[in-house]
């Protein structure tokens, strides 16, 4: 009889079996960086994220400012246009590259040495537009001209990211090599050039 | 009279060869109606999103899109997939991880043979390069590329293959990188010296339109891919019978031997065989099966524990004296035991269903304009009716049209028969298994 007073009723388990279920049901839970910066640090991925962005950003700036190009701008502000981030890499990161575009842009426009025409503008020309696809990062004289004389442009910024990548049975590591180099519209002459490292690894 | 009792248990315990058991959306998908696998694929996964069998289910999804003529789905969800997508390599993960993977007591998350992890990329690149996405193509023709120079594999152990260096040699010509694409072309060539119509194909597959002038590539998947179905083994192991399940790769009939391209009712040319998934899967399997066979047993020692333990339990029970009825009785309860735990812990045998047996492709000149291509499929393996698949391509000047054809598709359903029980003991597969065995003790 007290055997049987002492245990727990049906009840009282099945409660205790919910509450212990409940976390177990909740959903996903959410994080914003503004209260837990934290969030924004570990690399989940081999793709380039924001931080590897902001490295890239900030190098390719640091040297940009104290590059004899700049040193020997001519007084005004020079035409100059990002044309594309070519992704020469084994990692799908087309949008990575797209927010970098976007990036070193506002980077040259915070700069205030440039008059910067934005690369949508360039882009929405549709002849030209295939015409620099197609060059990549070798653009001819004639789209050179056309963009001179259609925009404005004195100078242009091409970047192509290559990779290093390695697999072994329990790693997979991938090396960035992000290339930035500015070029003068008129004479094709390469007037910069910025090389900037991001290693990232997957161990499995 | 013991071994005559345990000859007729044998017999009479033998596994009667069974269908490979089919699931609706493979029906549907060989029945012409791969948009209506794709949606049953995808109702499944809604439903189990979080299921052990996530990673293959949208292996299938994948080629049921690409053959709904859906590819910037399935590429999209190919790249997702090869994210998460883990590798179990068959022939060199150790046998304990051999037998806690394939031989598991609850279904684990699908881990992907490296050929199938190739064929993710090979199928990615496809889709891109038929959506016109030369950038994207050529990352996927990149991540093939590592895996087919894999470091840390001896060179005898990394797949080989023309057609996905082929194709990375084209994806990578498409987006401007001709070196790249150059030495993907060179080492496809490697590959196939001494076979005119491959390097012949080759050529084809490494030039660009010239002036004036477009290109169209088509890649035709044909046949189905071997599937892995339960097999049941017997091998006496310390001179006691141990009788496990294990995937066992099946071919499976299908494809049409004649396929030919017409552009504009013209013959255009006729596709080259370069990759034979079939063929190289059962090599590879053959390479595979004694390490498949010692995991199997690895992974069958707490059974035969168990039904040794219940043999000696009646044997030796001290009520009694030494009986040979009881002697009889306990060896065959045993063999029941064993019997009964084998049939309960099949093996893993999921695989990526929906691949071809095979890809044939031919990439030819084209003037820009609209063109109305026809792929014709004859002589069918299941008897199925000639075919002509058509597709309307608009070109334009310097442009790469891509068309993927899967063949499969209407071929029809065809049941495949589940290998039946075999003593493997004394093959060759068995002698090494137990060699492994031994030598993992």
């Amino acid at each position: 009889m007290c055997a049987e007073t002492g245990r727990p009723s049906r009840v009282a388990l099945a409660l205790l079996l919910a509450v212990a279920l409940l976390p177990a049901c909740s959903g996903p839970e959410y994080s914003r960086a503004a209260e837990e910066p934290e969030i924004d640090s570990p690399a989940l991925s081999t793709r380039l994220d924001s931080k590897d962005i902001d490295l890239a950003l900030a190098e390719w700036v640091n040297q940009l400012a104290r590059s004899e190009f700049v040193k020997g701008l001519p007084p005004g502000k020079p035409g100059i246009a990002i044309l594309s981030f070519e992704n020469a890499t084994s990692e799908h990161i087309s949008g990575a590259l797209d927010t970098l575009l976007t990036a070193a842009e506002t980077q040259l426009v915070q700069s205030n040495l440039f008059h910067v025409v934005d690369n949508t503008t360039i882009m929405r020309d549709a002849v030209l537009a295939e015409r620099l696809r197609d060059a990549g990062d070798a653009v001819d004289k004639e789209t050179a001209a056309a963009l001179g004389k259609e925009f404005g442009i004195q100078y242009f910024v091409a970047g192509r990211v290559w990779d290093t990548t390695e697999k072994s049975d329990d790693v997979r590591r991938v090396q960035y090599h992000i290339f930035l180099r500015v070029t003068d519209v008129a004479t094709l002459q390469l007037m910069h050039q910025t090389r900037v490292d991001v290693t990232k690894q997957e161990n499995y | 009279m013991r071994a005559a009792l345990l000859g007729l248990l044998l017999t009479a315990g033998c596994y009667a060869p069974a269908n490979v058991r089919a699931e609706p959306y493979q029906r549907a998908f060989y029945r012409g109606h791969p948009d209506r696998a794709a949606d049953m694929l995808q109702q499944r996964l809604d439903e189990e999103g979080s299921s052990p069998d996530r990673d293959v289910l949208r292996l299938e999804l994948a080629s049921a899109l690409v053959a709904a003529g859906r590819d910037a789905d399935a590429s999209a969800l190919l790249v997702d997939a090869d994210d998460e997508l883990e590798t179990l390599d068959y022939t060199r993960a150790p046998l304990d991880t051999l037998a806690e993977w394939v031989f598991a007591r609850e279904p684990k998350p699908y881990r992907a043979t490296r050929f199938e992890r190739l064929l993710v990329n090979a199928q990615a690149l496809l889709g891109f390069l038929v959506e016109g996405q030369a950038q994207e193509a050529a990352v996927e023709a990149r991540r093939a590329r590592v895996l087919l120079l894999q470091s840390g594999l001896p060179d005898d152990e990394r797949y080989a293959s023309v057609l996905i260096w082929a194709l990375a040699g084209v994806a990578l010509q498409h987006a401007g990188a001709r070196g790249e694409a150059d030495d993907a072309f060179r080492s496809a060539r490697e590959l196939c010296h001494d076979d005119p119509a491959r390097l012949s194909a080759l050529d084809a597959l490494q030039s660009p339109p010239a002036a004036g002038q477009g290109s169209l590539l088509v890649v035709v998947q044909n046949g189905r891919a071997p599937v892995r179905a339960q097999a049941i083994v017997r091998l006496w192991v310390d001179h006691a019978l141990r009788r496990v399940q294990f995937p066992a790769l099946v071919a499976r009939p299908g494809g049409y031997a004649r396929i030919e391209v017409e552009v504009d009712d013209a013959l255009a040319g006729v596709p080259v065989p370069l990759l034979d998934v079939g063929a190289q899967a059962l090599r590879r399997y053959d390479d595979e099966l004694p390490r498949l066979l010692a995991a199997a047993l690895v992974a069958a020692v707490p059974r035969a524990f168990a039904s040794d333990a219940v043999a000696r339990a009646i044997r030796h029970d001290d009520d009694h004296h030494h009986d040979t009825t009881r002697d009889v009785l306990a060896d065959l309860a045993g063999f029941l035991t064993g019997e009964l735990l084998a049939e309960a812990l099949p093996a893993d045998t999921r695989c990526w269903t929906l691949l071809p047996a095979e890809f044939r492709v031919l990439r030819v000149p084209l003037l820009p304009g609209a063109h109305r291509v026809d792929v014709t499929l004859q002589d069918s393996a299941l008897g199925a009716p000639p075919r002509r698949v058509e597709w309307q391509v608009d070109l334009r000047q310097g442009e790469l049209a891509v068309i993927d054809c899967v063949t499969a598709v209407e071929e029809g359903w065809a049941d495949v028969q589940a290998p039946g029980e075999q003593d493997l003991t004394h093959t060759l597969a068995g002698q090494q298994a137990l060699e492994l065995l031994h030598a993992a003790d």
